[in-house]
């Protein structure tokens, strides 16, 4: 198998598994209880109006009928026109994207820079203060709320000290304390994951082999343990890139953050139903790529997990 | 015979027991998860004052002998509203993976015993639901079913499912191919009992460190839903939406947020601490390291 072959597979694939995504959420608001036009009108709407908001969104036509109209203009690029704003439903992502990109990459650069060497540290010296450290971090990191720590962080660098604003995005100032939120989340994992890879190649034959050659400690660090451990590190940091570009909705909610999670709880609390199923619809369409594009980039790099990706193909 | 297996059985019974109790931090979260889930029930009966009573004279007043943890924005006593609230936060917590680890397990069972169209048609809607972000797939459920505590319940077993389906059938993989089923097929038994009876006690180690990990997940989902206002709606003391309401004081009353935040907190580490606990003490392999070492 090439690997033209394996992306077009892969993305067939994946095409599949989106239109099943597209299926449940369709049979998910139609066939469970509880009525969407009824959500979108309000308690105190009339009857009436529950209808006409019923007619609008092509409620009331046969089941099938709504799928394949929906599904074909899914096809088209339109997600839809928001009820809020007026305007098509992939302008608004669109406009909202870049936003989510960048607290993405700098969230996860900022817990790549502080886990890599943590992680290495711990490594070298499996019983300091500093592998205990990351053990803890690991637990605790990954468990506290993101809505509290970023509040918590809100708490101690905008009211207190008074050093970095709150919320919104109209400088670079205003990422740092979203991306820390999101960053001392991830930082706990990503070195212990770190501490585990570079433990294992320090003990491997090849780097006992270079000890035994004589070379000197820090260029065995360089050229052989960091660069082996470097598959698994990237695989976590690439795991969770992809989360949190569908997953940061509770982040930039606190930060009011102007990406496409806020659009979406934004979108909830207006009823502005086509612009939420436009927003889900989106992000899980993006989270199905990615996963496809990590998979391609690491059978680019390694022929090991090539051999394995092709065969489960 | 009979007996000589239930002896076996509580003898590894009394050996994962001896092995947990070894790790002094985690029998430390043990006893946390304990009192935790024993404030489900007694919760109400405890707290000290009406956890509804609102007099807006002693609004967002700091800790006290009257007030332990302080009042809210409302003068609602702060700890009442916690210990209450543990039946909203906890309870929908435990209520959703029980229902989405016994449905999730099921559906592996089925998936890897049965084999064929079975488990194409499982894994496959499986694949989607592992396509989404867990906590975009509960808000997603929410959204559309209007907020409540039964579509809590929904999208928390929903969203964690999928796991439990993958786990259950990549061991179920394994166990069949073992002598005691073959014997047990020999016998002439019905699958579901093969199934029921010989393979799901041999799968259950996985699933329980499992759903104790997923305790602290559902728990963090649940606090998030109800801190975007997409919960247990006002004004009942779920913890996430008291860290919801609370949040526009954070300038002048820290405590409304501190204390709720802390309890989510200590809960979800001691649930995860909990399940590398029982992780280790549960693989035997593990705890042959975990002693070299």
């Amino acid at each position: 198998m090439s690997l033209l072959n394996y992306t077009v597979y892969r993305l067939a694939q994946g095409f599949i598994t989106f239109l099943g995504a597209f299926l449940l959420i369709f049979l998910f608001v139609r066939l469970l209880p509880g009525d969407p036009a009824r959500l979108i009108a309000g308690p105190e709407a009339l009857e009436e109006d529950i209808q006409r908001i019923r007619a609008h969104l092509g409620l009331d036509r046969p089941l099938y009928e709504q799928f394949i109209t929906y599904m074909a203009s899914l096809l088209r690029g339109d997600l839809g026109t928001s009820i809020k704003y007026g305007t098509p439903v992939l302008e608004e992502i669109l406009a909202r994207l870049p936003y989510t990109l960048a607290l993405a990459f700098v969230a996860e650069a900022l817990a790549v820079s502080v886990a890599v060497p943590l992680g290495v540290l711990a490594a070298l010296k499996p019983r300091s203060l500093v592998s205990q450290l990351v053990s803890v971090l690991a637990v605790v990191g990954a468990s506290l709320p993101v809505f509290w720590t970023g509040l918590m962080l809100i708490f101690i660098f905008s009211v207190e000290l008074r050093l970095l604003p709150s919320s919104g995005a109209e400088s670079p100032k205003h990422i740092i304390l979203p991306s820390a939120t999101l960053a001392f989340f991830l930082v706990g994992n990503l070195a212990r994951i770190t501490r585990a890879a570079v433990m294992e190649s320090l003990s491997s034959n090849h780097v006992v082999t270079a000890r035994a050659k004589g070379l000197s400690f820090n260029k065995i660090l360089v050229r052989h343990v960091l660069r082996n451990s470097l598959i698994p590190i990237l695989t976590v940091a690439s795991v969770q890139l992809g989360a949190l570009l569908g997953g940061a909705v509770v982040t930039e909610t606190v930060f009011a953050w102007p990406g496409i999670g806020s659009l979406l709880i934004d979108s909830l609390f207006f009823r502005d139903y086509p612009l939420a199923q436009g927003v889900i619809m989106f992000t899980v369409g993006a989270f199905i790529l990615i996963n496809i594009v990590t998979d391609i980039l690491y059978a680019l790099v390694d022929p090991r997990v090539r051999e394995i990706l092709w065969k489960a193909a | 015979m009979t007996k000589r297996i239930k002896e076996a059985k509580r003898k590894r019974l009394l050996e994962v027991w001896e092995a947990f109790k070894a790790n002094k931090v985690a029998l430390a979260a043990l006893c946390i998860v304990a009192i935790v889930i024993i404030l489900t029930p007694i919760g109400s009966r405890i707290a000290p004052h009406d956890p509804y009573d609102f007099n807006l004279a002693r609004a967002r007043q700091p800790p006290s002998g009257e007030h332990v943890l302080g009042t809210d924005e409302l003068g609602r006593d702060i700890l009442s509203r916690l210990l209450v609230g543990a039946k909203y936060t906890v309870g929908i917590s435990v209520v959703s993976i029980v229902i989405g680890a016994s449905l999730g397990t099921l559906l592996g069972l089925i998936s890897g015993y049965k084999g064929g169209l079975w488990d194409s048609l499982i894994q496959r809607v499986n694949d989607v639901l592992l396509a989404f972000p867990t906590i975009l797939l509960a808000i997603a459920l929410v959204a559309f079913k209007g907020p409540g505590v039964s579509s809590l319940i929904l999208a928390i077993a929903v969203s964690s499912m999928p796991v439990y389906v993958r786990l259950v059938r990549a061991a179920v993989l394994q166990v069949v191919v073992e002598d005691y089923v073959a014997a047990a097929k020999l016998l002439g038994l019905s699958s579901w009992r093969i199934m029921l009876r010989h393979v799901l006690p041999n799968v259950m180690s996985p699933v329980i460190v499992q759903a104790t990990y997923h305790m602290g997940l559902a728990i963090l989902i649940a606090s998030a839903l109800g801190f975007l206002g997409l919960g247990v709606p006002p004004p009942t003391p779920e913890w996430g939406s008291m860290i919801g309401t609370g949040k526009v004081y954070l300038f002048s009353a820290p405590h409304i947020v501190v204390f709720p935040g802390l309890f989510i907190s200590v809960t979800i580490i001691a649930f995860n601490v909990l399940g590398d606990g029982l992780r280790d003490a549960l693989d035997p392999r593990a705890r042959a390291m975990l002693r070299r070492f």
